[in-house]
């Protein structure tokens, strides 16, 4: 009898702290955790190039107002940025050749600064950083055959660069094969390849076939992946030219890659999508040719959803225009978006400037300001001025800005923190700290419950007692 | 014997004036006419000695006469600015402050007031100059008269003019007198070559230094009659290997920094100019003069790779036919009549790609053909002067390694100005009105962008009236008060109107910047006849340039560039200068600029902030003592409140730069031993571009 007392308590107890966690790990799971909050960081550039810095700008609250930190640690004006978890990265580029990480919460105080140039060479042109966690990314440069395999973590530069990628297969006949820009899906990095053919200056530069080339990040070796093409590589042919932003969209699980083609003269670019398993390539835009080309080249791209997309139209200097599109529906036409038309519009080469509210974050460089959209209704939510002219945003996934100093290193002394710095850690540390407070909690009403019951025992004895009394029965137990 | 004495005195006169240079105290500001007197009194006191000295009296100590070598006259011919007249703020400076010196013309002009010069690095690397916060494209300079500055662009190099075969650095601020053909916002810079002296003069110098800099040069001019010619030729070289602090590009990362030689550096230069001239009479001439400069530079590169063998080469020619006739007609018309013929030819050569975009090897050419006609007529009352100016200058870039994409340019310009001087209050108050007319031509014939675009053809027509007016008050002998107000443009360069290739676009809608040039300020000159202080001067003047139409370069998202007029000017400042000789010996000389170049723009980011590369204040203090034949100097140069960029974000270290030096004069040799940067600091001039550190330097020159 009593053990089965005991057990049916015991099952009560672990049902009851099931649903209490289960309750929190909802409530976490849609509010969120609130230590992930995102943070803008965007590289800006004077408009006469003669310097650059970078701003950053706390994405919340939606609707504004958002407080911009401008003009932080000024440098020269060739930068792009770059982040992930906490920190993000400047990139100093053409003639210049260097990372440089910062902690969000200590966005103009260096942690480091590292060379990213050959030896021997002059510039090697970095362009970006692509991460596959704090210990290990890809630095795509410009100038240069191989992209290098490096360590953020790297306490000193002579353990920055631990490996290459080989690139050299599709050089062009420059030497360069013009590697630019890349996504990773799941074990695979993909690295956009421009293979323009700049030999002679100042001839012409001329556009060739373009490619994606596609390693495998355990092992860093390049994956056959076995598409027919004239050059003979192991990559993707794409039906574009000229490549820029590459974005891999979970939500349909397809990659997209947008080329320009020749700016003014070629019409060979577009917007193409690339499928991670099977490679197969699908034209989704395509900018026209020389007698039909409405938008101009194709410049810029950001995919938010499998049926919404938005590309930037260049239809000459200064004059740009961000147009919205579906997707899913090929050469889907493009609408303006108010107060985008016309303008210098830079960046979206990630082609993930969309934010954690869905805002897409547009540089226009027209008006020296980023313009936050809302994609659900294609109206501008703010306006949030960066003084110099944007160039690119990036977003940190933890960390507020602020002006302490940043703790910087490596990522692996603190369980929490290793946690959140996994794409879904978030999710992750809050299911498990739900679970906690829910056994907690469940811990806590049984122990006071037991006390509870504990009076009310003794109270139920007293009564007992007292009827038991009333009704002449013996009161001793 | 003293009548014995005066006669002989008059009659070896003509033999004192030929022979006079032999004879001459080493003072700055020696004129023809104090030199005369000094000799009058050698002579006089010579003969005068010795006739005391054969009767017995009381001994005479004589005053000491130091002899030194040869200084040349200063000649003036038609078509010169007369400096006695004018109201203009300018600078000379003479030849002797810089004969047989290892300096460029950027290290001798940096030291005057309102003068900003900035390099990429040592002797004979490319540097521009500024004029009273002005760019280096709004600043005129003239070699003889002759424009250097060419329709590409970007100001004139003045690490291409040797200073072997130059006589005199005359500096306009902000006024240019009607005597030049284009005048323009900052002012002007003219050289002015050796010319023809009577008699024989002849001068050889040499010089080695650190960074294995060498220079030779020498000159011999000879007048024994009607005909005359001069030849000069000057040589100069460097390894421009100066050690610096090489920070990898990270700025943040000390670890990897190093101190290294410059690499690629190294530069040579030659010049020769020569000249044959014939008096037809006392009021004709005609000159013949052909100027040579040839120049190989190597190219460092931003890390200063030790592979980068990139090479800038430039030769210029410049043929002038000159035709003076004064004294013309029934009105005295004095008359300069110039022909001439520039061809220069850059060839750059970067066959690496280790410098500019891509592997380059380009030649640009620049021919122009010119005329220029100046009239003079002069009155009891005032001096009317006319100047006529026509240039043709073609722009022909040639493409060395594929295929050919001509972009030529061809630019035609007409000048006419006229000026007055009317002399009021017996010359005591001088006012200058004056005004010009210019009229420009400018065509692109079509050709290709670096994107296989095609460039049609284009081509504009501007005309521009700049009128100008200026005062020069001399109320006392020892004080002149002057004042000018003078608007100028700078029109649009080929690079600016017709872009580069594509990477940077043209804007044939351009307007030209306009300026208006204030100024007012005073001189005193004292001579006083005591050992505390023998001689002050003092020269004061306020400035003022508002500029409309500033030409800006802005960029769009993908980085390509396009001349905008987006911004203005707003400049004004204070300029004083001081000299001072004092207990006999020595000589004390500075002068300090303040100024606010202030930038309006229609960019949020500009507005408001300085313009880049000009300094807030600047100041140059030289302390020089001379006893009988040594001298010795030593100078401070100090620049503040400098910024690299448009938005004020990267600020520019403050220089101080200490230089010293001594010489020795022992009869016709001069031995001279100089120290640059004796503080041994490093700075830029332009970011990422050092400049070398403390250097040695020792000079012989030779004059008879």
């Amino acid at each position: 009898m009593e053990e089965k007392t005991l057990f049916r308590r015991i099952n009560s107890l672990i049902l009851k702290g099931l649903s209490v966690c289960l309750v929190f790990a909802v409530l976490f799971i849609v509010v969120g955790p609130a230590y992930a909050s995102q943070t803008a960081v965007v590289a800006t550039v004077a408009s006469d190039w003669s310097s650059g810095a970078h701003s950053v700008i706390p994405v919340d609250p939606v609707g504004g107002p958002r407080t911009a930190a401008n003009n932080l640690l000024p440098t020269i004006s060739d930068i792009t940025v770059t982040a992930y978890g906490r920190y993000f990265y400047r990139i100093e580029r053409y003639n210049a050749d260097n990372v440089t990480k910062f902690d969000v919460s200590a966005p103009d105080t260096p942690i480091w600064q590292y060379s990213t140039l050959d030896q021997g060479a002059t510039t090697n042109n970095p362009q970006d950083l692509i991460f596959v966690s704090h210990e290990k990314a890809y630095l795509l440069r410009y100038g240069a055959t191989t992209a290098w395999i490096v360590n953020p973590s790297a306490t000193t530069e002579a353990d920055f660069k631990i490996g290459e990628l080989d690139l050299s297969s599709y050089d062009d006949g420059d030497g360069y094969p013009e590697m630019h820009s890349g996504v990773i899906v799941g074990n695979k990095l993909f690295i956009t390849l421009q293979r323009l053919t700049r030999a002679t200056w100042p001839d012409p530069w001329t556009t060739n076939t373009s490619y994606l080339a596609v390693f495998d990040i355990p092992t860093d070796t390049e994956i056959n992946t076995g598409i027919p093409n004239p050059d003979g590589v192991l990559g993707i042919l794409l039906p574009i030219r000229n490549l820029g932003a590459i974005q891999y969209l979970e939500a349909n699980g397809t990659i997209y890659v947008q080329g320009v083609g020749r700016y003014g003269a070629e019409y060979t670019g577009g917007i193409a999508s690339v499928d991670p398993g099977t490679y197969a390539t699908a034209m989704v835009l395509d900018d026209g040719d020389d007698t039909t080309h409405p938008y101009g080249n194709i410049s810029g791209m950001a995919i938010a959803a499998p049926t919404k997309g938005y590309f930037i139209g260049y239809a000459g200097w200064g004059d740009n225009t961000l147009y919205s599109f579906d997707p899913s529906v090929v050469n889907s036409p493009g609408t303006a978006i108010a107060g985008l038309e016309h303008k210098s519009i830079a960046g979206m080469e990630s082609g993930v400037y969309l934010d954690e509210h869905d805002m897409l974050w547009v540089c226009n460089q027209t008006d020296a300001r980023v313009d936050i959209l809302n994609t659900t209704n294609d109206t501008i939510d703010e306006s949030v001025s960066t003084d110099l002219n944007p160039q690119r945003v990036v977003f940190t996934t933890e960390g507020s800005p602020g002006s302490g100093s940043g703790t910087g290193g490596s990522a692996g002394g603190c369980f929490i923190t290793t946690i959140s710095n996994s794409p879904h850690g978030a999710t992750q540390g809050a299911v498990l700290f739900s679970l906690l407070f829910g056994i907690c909690l469940v811990a806590c009403f049984t122990w006071s419950g037991s006390r509870n019951k504990g009076r009310r025992d003794a109270s139920l004895q007293s009564m007992s007692k007292e009827k038991m009394r009333k009704a002449g029965m013996r009161t001793t137990f | 014997m003293r009548r014995l004495s005066l006669l002989f005195l008059y009659l070896c006169m003509p033999q004192l004036k030929r022979f006079g240079s032999k004879i001459i105290r080493n003072t700055k500001k020696m004129g023809q006419k104090r030199f005369l007197l000094m000799s009058i009194l050698f002579f006089s006191i010579f003969p005068t000695a010795t006739l005391i000295a054969e009767t017995p009296q009381e001994p005479v100590t004589l005053e000491t006469v130091v002899v030194t070598a040869g200084k040349l006259e200063e000649t003036f011919q038609t078509g010169d600015v007369d400096r006695e007249q004018t109201p203009a703020v300018f600078s000379v400076i003479k030849r002797e402050e810089f004969e047989a010196k290892m300096e460029n013309l950027s290290e001798v002009i940096e030291k005057e007031a309102g003068i900003q010069v900035r390099q990429t690095g040592g002797l004979g690397s490319f540097s521009t100059v500024s004029l009273r916060g002005a760019s280096s494209d709004q600043v005129m300079i003239f070699m003889d008269g002759i424009l250097l500055n060419d329709g590409s662009g970007g100001g004139v190099n003045l690490s291409n003019i040797s200073l072997s075969d130059v006589e005199a650095i005359e500096i306009y601020r902000g006024t240019t007198p009607i005597n030049f053909g284009k005048a323009s916002i900052g002012g002007v810079v003219n050289i002015r070559t050796l010319r023809s002296q009577k008699g024989l003069n002849v001068s050889a110098s040499a010089g080695y230094g650190s960074f294995n800099t060498r220079t030779l040069a020498g000159f011999v001019n000879h007048k024994p009659d009607r005909w005359d010619y001069l030849i000069s030729a000057g040589y100069l070289s460097s390894d421009n290997d100066f050690t610096f602090l090489n920070d990898n590009g990270t700025e943040w990362n000390k670890e990897d920094d190093s101190w290294e030689k410059r690499n690629n550096a190294q530069f040579d230069q030659r010049n020769i100019l020569t000249k044959v001239g014939f008096d037809f009479t006392n009021d004709l001439r005609i000159d013949l003069v052909n100027q040579w400069f040839s120049k190989d530079q190597g190219l460092p590169s931003w890390n200063n790779n030790k592979e980068t063998k990139a090479r800038l080469d430039t030769d210029r020619n410049i043929t002038t036919l000159r035709l003076a006739a004064n004294d013309i007609g029934p009105y005295h018309f004095n008359t300069s009549t110039r022909f001439n013929f520039l061809c220069k030819e850059e060839e750059y050569d970067d066959r690496q790609g280790h410098i500019g975009l891509g592997i380059q090897h380009t030649k640009y050419i620049t021919t122009r053909h010119g005329a220029n006609f100046f009239l003079e007529w002069l009155t009891e009352t005032n001096t009317l002067n006319l100047m006529l100016d026509m240039q043709k200058e073609r722009y022909d870039p040639e493409n060395m390694l594929g295929s050919s994409t001509p972009e030529e340019s061809i630019r035609n310009m007409f000048s006419v100005g006229l000026q007055d001087n009317l002399l009021l209050f017996e010359g005591r108050l001088i006012v200058t009105p004056a005004v010009r007319y210019t009229s420009i031509d400018d065509e692109l014939k079509s050709g290709m962008t670096w994107l296989g675009a095609t460039l049609e053809g284009t081509s504009r027509h501007e005309d521009y009236i700049t009128p100008q007016i200026g005062m020069r008050y001399h109320p006392l002998d020892w004080f002149i008060l002057k004042t000018n107000v003078a608007k100028y443009v700078r029109e649009p360069s080929f690079f600016e109107l017709f872009g580069d290739r594509g990477f940077f676009l043209g804007n044939t809608d351009l307007k030209a910047e306009e300026g208006v040039n204030f100024d007012a300020g005073f001189e005193i000159k004292w001579f006083m006849a005591n050992d505390l202080v023998r001689r002050f001067s003092c020269n004061v003047a306020y400035f003022r340039s508002d500029v409309d139409n500033l030409i800006t370069r802005a960029y769009d998202s993908r980085g390509i560039g396009k001349s905008v007029n987006i911004s203005e000017a707003h400049i004004e400042g204070i300029e004083a200068e001081i000299n001072v000789d004092f207990l006999k010996y020595f000589r004390l000389s500075g002068n300090a600029t303040w100024q606010d170049p202030k930038n309006r723009s229609q960019i949020k980011a500009f507005n408001g902030k300085k313009l880049s590369g000009r300094f807030e204040k600047a100041y140059f203090g030289r302390i020089e003592a001379q006893y009988e034949t040594f001298k010795m100097y030593i100078e401070k140069i100090i620049e503040k409140g400098m910024y690299y960029d448009t938005a004020n974000l990267l600020k520019a270290k403050d220089k101080e730069e200490v230089n010293a030096g001594i010489s020795w004069l022992f009869q016709s040799l001069l031995f001279s031993l100089e120290a640059k940067n004796l503080g041994d600091n490093q700075y830029e001039d332009f970011n990422g571009y050092p400049l070398p550190g403390r250097s040695y330097f020792f000079s012989l020159r030779y004059s008879l």
